[in-house]
C-alpha cells in the first residue's frame, strides 16, 4: 500500500458489491442511468443528486457508470487569462459551454457519455434567478445526460445548492432528483471493516465503533479518521479506546437553526442597518419600537431545510425547549396543541403518507415562531436541551419487555394496579423484582437508570408509599421464589411447565 | 397462597360457583355455548370481569379440561426473517395470547399462529365440540393491519376455530370485525354488587372489617372489582392485628403523586410550573402507567378540586354561570387530548397539551372581571 495516498481514494469501492449504500438508493441511480440512455428518450435527462458530504454520491455514480460502461466527463472550471493577464472570471458561460458542447469520447470504444458537474461557478450563488434562467435555456440544448452532484448540507444557506435548485425549477426544467442520506451505522461499520482489513494492521473493533460514532454518517471523514489512526511507524501505539477524531465543523449547525426558530427574531425597523424590508417601512410612518409583528428575519422554510433534521426530531427538540421562550400560557397552549397535532399526523398511517415529509415540521416551526413573538428570552446564553423523550422511551421499552416475560397473558393494568398492590400484599423486598421497580417511591427518579434504582431500593428493604404507617422489615426466612410460583398467574392456571426457570433469569 | 383475586374467581357461569353479577348475561352466554358458538367480542372497563366470563364460558364449553393449561413460548418468523416468540397459554381446547405484545408484528401472529391453530381440528370431535377457541387479549391494541388480517382468518376458519376477542374500548376495533362478532358488553359492577362480592370474600377469609372501611374501598375502587379485592387484601396485610375503623386504605403511590401534581397546576400557572409538571409526568410514565389513565385520573382529580374551589367562589361572588362554562371547556379539551393520545405516539405531547390548556382556561377564568 502506498503510504502517500489518502485512504479515501485508496480504498474507494471499485465494484457494486463493495458500495456500502442502501440498495434502494443504488437502484434509483442505476434506473436513472438506464433510462437516460434508453431509446425512446427524446431529450437527454438531467439528474440533481444531493446528500450530505461523504454519503457516497459521486462514488456510487462512478462505480455504476463503470459497471455499465458509461464514460463520465467531469466539469472542471478552467482558469484562463485575458489579454491583460487577468483571470477570466469563472462564470456561467463556461459551464453553459461545457453543457451544450458535443463531447468526443476519450476512451474510444464507449459511446455513452455523461456530463458530471460537481461544482458550480460562484456567480450562480450570487444571482440565483439568473442561474435558473440560463440553466433552463441551456438544459434544452444539451446533447448528453447531465448529473449535478452537489453537497447540500452546507452550513451557509447562500452556498447551498438547494437554494438554486428550487422545487419549482426542478419541476419546470424536468430534472430528476435523488437524495442520499447520511450513511447508516451498519453500512458505515461494514465499510470500515472492509477498509481496515486492507490495512497492514487492522484496527480493533472498539476503535472502529468509535470512529463510526464520530463520523456521523460521513464516510469520507470516517476513512480519514481511519487513516489518521493507522499510519505511522507504530500504528497500534494507541491502545484501547484512544482514537484521534476529526470533528466536523458544522456539527452544531442544527442547533443554530433551533435557536433561530425559538428566538424567532423579527426585523426591527429601527435597526441602523438597512435591509430590504426596513426600507419599505421607512417610506411609510417610522415605528419607534417593533410593537407589532414585523417580518421574520429568517424564513421558516429555509430554516427547516438547513436544519436537515427529520420532522419528528425537530419537533422533539422544540417541545423540549419551548417553555423557556414562550411569552404566556395561552401562547404555549396553542404551540403544544400544534405539537400534539404533528404527532398525530406523523403517527397515523392514514395521514402520514399523504402529507409531504416536512409538513409536521412546517406546522410546528411556524407555530413556534408566531407565538414566540415578544416572548421571554433567557438572559444568558441558553443551552438547548436534548429531548428527554428518547431516553424515557428506551427505558420504558426495556421495562415493558421485562413485564412481558412474566408468565401471564394480557394484563394491561399490571403496572398501574397489580404491581403496587402485589408489592404490599406479598411484601416483596427483592430489588430485582419488576413489581418493586414499578412501585418504587416517586423520589427515585427514572433518570438514575435501572441499576442505580435497584441499588437504592435495595437499601430500603420495603416499599414506602404515602399513608403506610408501619413499614415492615423484610422477613428473613421468607422464601419468595417458592411462594410466587403460582401466584404470579393472572388466572388460576395450573402450570405444568414450571415457571421457576423464568424467574431465575431476572 | 394465591392472590384473593384469583382464589375467589368464579368458575362457572351459573350455579354455586357462578358469577356474582350480570346474571342475565351469564344465562345468555350459557345459551350461546350450548349450540354453535359464534365469534365473540367482550368489551368493558378493567376489572368488570371480562376474563372471568371468558374462562367460565370455556369451562362451559369443554368442561374441566380447559383448566389444564400450559405456558408455551410459540416461535414465529416475520416476513423479514426475524425470529420472534410470543407467550401463549393453551389447553387441549383453546389458546390464549396477547398479539399486541409483539408490536407491529401482531399481524403475523394473528395470521400464522391462528391459522395454524385453526387448521388442526379437534381431537375426539364426536365427544367434544367440533371447534377450538382462540382468545386474543387486548384486542384494542392490535394494529389496523392485524385487525384486517383477522377479518379474513375469521371467515375462512369459522367452522373449526372460534375467536374470542377481549378489549376495553370498542372504538379501536374496526367495524368489519365488530360486525363479525357478537358483542358481549360487560359493564362495571354497581356499588351494591361490589359490596356483596367483597362481603363474600371477607366471610370466606374470616376477616373482621368495619363497615365504613368496606364502604371506602367500594368508593375508591372506581367500579373496578379487581382493584377492590386487591385493596382488601392489601389492607389486611397492612393491619395484621385487626382493622380499625380509621385504617388507611392503601392507594398506589403514583395516584397520590398525580394528585400533588394536579394541586401544583392549580396553585400557579406559569411555564416554570409547566416544566416541573412535565418532569413529574415523565416520572409517572416511566413506571409504565398507561397515559390515558393518567389523563383520566387527572380529570377526576382536577374536576373534584375545581368544583370545591368553584363552590366557594360561587358562595362569594354568586356567579353560577362562570364555573359551568370552564368545566365544559376543560372536559372538551380533555376529550381532544385523549383522542390524540390514541392516535399519536408520544404521550407526553398530548398530556402536556391538556395541562397547558387547563392552565390557560383556568387563568382566563380567574382574571375575568367579577
Amino acid at each position: 500500500m502506498n503510504d502517500n495516498d489518502l485512504l479515501t481514494n485508496e480504498t474507494a469501492p471499485k465494484r457494486r458489491d463493495e458500495l456500502q449504500i442502501h440498495n434502494k438508493k443504488l437502484g434509483e441511480v442505476s434506473n436513472w442511468l438506464k433510462s437516460a440512455f434508453s431509446e425512446d428518450h427524446s431529450a437527454p435527462g438531467v439528474l440533481y443528486l444531493t446528500g450530505p458530504t461523504g454519503s457516497g454520491k459521486s462514488t456510487s455514480v462512478e462505480v455504476l457508470c463503470k459497471e455499465k460502461n458509461i464514460e463520465l466527463i467531469d466539469y472542471t472550471p478552467e482558469l484562463l487569462h485575458d489579454d491583460f493577464l487577468e483571470y477570466e472570471k469563472h462564470d456561467f458561460s463556461q459551464l453553459i459551454r461545457f453543457l451544450i458542447r458535443r463531447h468526443a469520447s476519450l476512451m474510444g470504444g464507449s459511446k455513452k457519455q455523461i456530463l458530471f458537474v460537481t461544482e458550480l461557478p460562484d456567480q450562480s450563488y450570487q444571482d440565483a434567478e439568473r442561474f435558473r434562467e440560463e440553466m433552463y435555456e441551456a438544459l434544452h440544448r444539451i446533447r448528453h445526460p447531465v448529473i449535478f452532484c452537489l453537497t447540500n448540507d452546507i452550513a451557509c444557506w447562500n452556498l447551498n445548492p438547494d437554494k438554486l435548485f428550487t422545487r419549482e425549477f426542478i419541476r419546470k426544467a424536468d430534472i430528476s432528483t435523488i437524495t442520499f442520506n447520511p450513511v447508516a451505522d451498519t453500512f458505515m461499520k461494514k465499510a470500515l471493516i472492509r477498509a481496515s482489513n486492507l490495512l497492514p494492521s487492522p484496527l480493533s473493533d472498539t476503535k472502529l465503533n468509535i470512529i463510526k460514532e464520530e463520523a456521523r454518517g460521513d464516510l469520507r471523514t470516517a476513512m480519514n479518521m481511519l487513516q489518521m489512526n493507522s499510519v505511522g511507524l507504530n500504528a497500534n501505539r494507541r491502545t484501547g479506546m484512544k482514537v484521534i477524531c476529526a470533528s466536523k465543523a458544522n456539527k452544531e449547525e442544527a442547533f443554530h437553526m433551533l435557536g433561530r426558530i425559538l428566538y424567532a427574531k423579527r426585523v426591527n425597523p429601527n435597526a441602523p442597518k438597512l435591509t430590504r424590508f426596513s426600507q419599505k417601512r421607512r417610506s411609510s410612518v417610522p415605528i419607534p419600537e417593533p410593537t407589532e409583528r414585523t417580518d421574520l428575519e429568517n424564513d421558516p422554510s429555509d430554516i427547516i431545510t438547513m436544519s436537515s433534521m427529520s420532522s419528528g426530531k425537530l419537533v422533539d427538540f422544540l417541545f423540549e425547549n419551548e417553555p423557556v421562550f414562550c411569552p404566556s400560557i395561552s401562547n404555549y397552549r396553542r404551540v403544544v396543541d400544534m405539537f400534539s397535532l404533528c404527532d398525530v399526523l406523523a403517527g397515523d398511517w392514514n395521514t402520514a403518507r399523504s402529507f409531504p415529509d416536512e409538513y409536521a415540521a412546517q406546522i410546528a416551526t411556524r407555530s413556534v415562531m408566531w407565538n414566540n413573538f415578544q416572548g421571554s428570552r433567557p438572559k444568558t446564553m441558553f443551552c438547548i436541551a436534548r429531548p428527554t423523550e428518547k431516553d424515557l422511551e428506551k427505558q420504558m421499552t426495556a421495562t415493558r419487555n421485562e413485564i412481558r416475560r412474566l408468565p401471564m397473558i394480557g394484563n394491561k393494568h399490571f403496572s398501574s394496579l397489580d404491581a403496587p398492590y402485589r408489592g404490599i400484599i406479598e411484601n416483596i423486598t427483592d430489588p430485582q423484582r419488576i413489581e418493586l421497580f414499578l412501585g418504587r417511591p416517586m423520589e427515585i427518579g427514572w433518570k438514575l437508570g435501572k441499576d442505580r434504582i435497584e441499588e437504592l431500593i435495595d437499601g430500603r428493604h420495603y416499599i414506602a408509599y404515602k399513608g403506610r404507617k408501619h413499614p415492615r422489615k423484610a422477613r428473613k426466612n421468607a422464601t419468595p421464589l417458592v411462594v410466587k410460583q403460582a401466584e404470579e398467574e393472572d388466572e388460576t392456571y395450573t402450570i405444568e411447565d414450571s415457571s421457576d426457570d423464568s424467574f431465575d433469569e431476572f | 397462597m394465591a392472590l384473593w383475586v384469583d382464589k375467589y374467581r368464579p368458575k362457572e357461569l351459573i350455579g354455586k360457583d357462578g358469577v356474582d353479577f350480570h346474571l342475565e348475561q351469564a344465562n345468555h352466554l350459557k345459551f350461546l355455548s350450548g349450540d354453535c358458538m359464534p365469534h365473540l367480542l367482550f368489551c368493558g372497563p378493567s376489572g368488570a370481569g371480562k376474563k372471568t366470563r371468558i374462562k367460565c364460558l370455556l369451562r362451559e364449553l369443554y368442561g374441566v379440561g380447559v383448566d389444564k393449561t400450559q405456558l408455551i413460548m410459540k416461535p414465529f418468523t416475520t416476513p423479514s426473517n426475524r425470529k420472534l416468540e410470543i407467550q401463549t397459554v393453551s389447553s387441549n381446547y383453546h389458546v390464549e395470547m396477547t398479539p399486541s405484545d409483539v408490536g407491529i408484528y401482531d399481524r403475523v401472529v394473528v395470521q400464522d399462529l391462528v391459522k395454524e391453530m385453526a387448521q388442526t381440528s379437534q381431537i375426539e370431535a364426536s365427544s367434544q365440540k367440533s371447534f377450538k377457541v382462540v382468545v386474543l387479549c387486548e384486542a384494542d391494541s392490535l394494529t389496523r393491519d392485524a385487525q384486517h388480517g383477522l377479518r379474513r382468518t375469521m371467515e375462512k376458519y369459522a367452522n373449526n376455530c372460534k375467536i374470542i376477542l377481549c378489549c376495553e374500548s370498542l372504538s379501536r376495533i374496526i367495524e368489519p370485525l365488530q360486525s363479525r362478532c357478537i358483542i358481549i358488553n360487560v359493564p362495571a359492577p354497581t356499588d351494591e354488587e361490589m359490596t356483596s362480592v367483597l362481603m363474600k370474600v371477607i366471610q370466606k377469609e374470616k376477616l373482621e372489617m368495619p363497615q365504613n372501611i368496606l364502604q371506602k374501598i367500594v368508593e375508591k375502587s372506581e367500579g373496578n372489582l379487581r382493584r377492590a379485592i386487591l385493596m382488601t387484601e392489601a389492607i389486611k396485610m397492612e393491619n395484621e392485628n385487626g382493622i380499625s375503623t380509621n385504617a388507611q386504605i392503601p392507594v398506589p403511590e403514583w395516584e397520590i403523586y398525580l394528585q400533588e401534581t394536579a394541586r401544583l397546576i392549580l396553585q400557579k400557572q406559569t411555564s416554570e410550573v409547566l416544566l416541573k409538571v412535565r418532569e413529574r409526568l415523565y416520572e409517572v410514565l416511566s413506571r409504565l402507567i398507561p397515559p390515558n389513565i393518567i389523563l383520566k385520573v387527572r380529570i377526576v382529580i382536577t374536576a373534584s378540586l375545581k368544583s370545591k374551589f368553584n363552590f366557594q367562589k360561587l358562595l362569594e361572588h354568586l356567579l353560577p354561570s362562570c364555573p359551568e362554562s370552564i368545566v365544559r371547556e376543560v372536559v372538551s379539551e380533555a376529550a381532544c387530548s385523549e383522542h390524540r393520545l390514541v392516535m399519536g405516539q408520544k404521550a407526553i405531547y398530548h398530556l402536556e397539551k391538556f395541562v397547558s390548556s387547563f392552565m390557560d382556561i383556568y387563568l382566563t377564568n380567574a382574571s375575568k372581571p367579577k
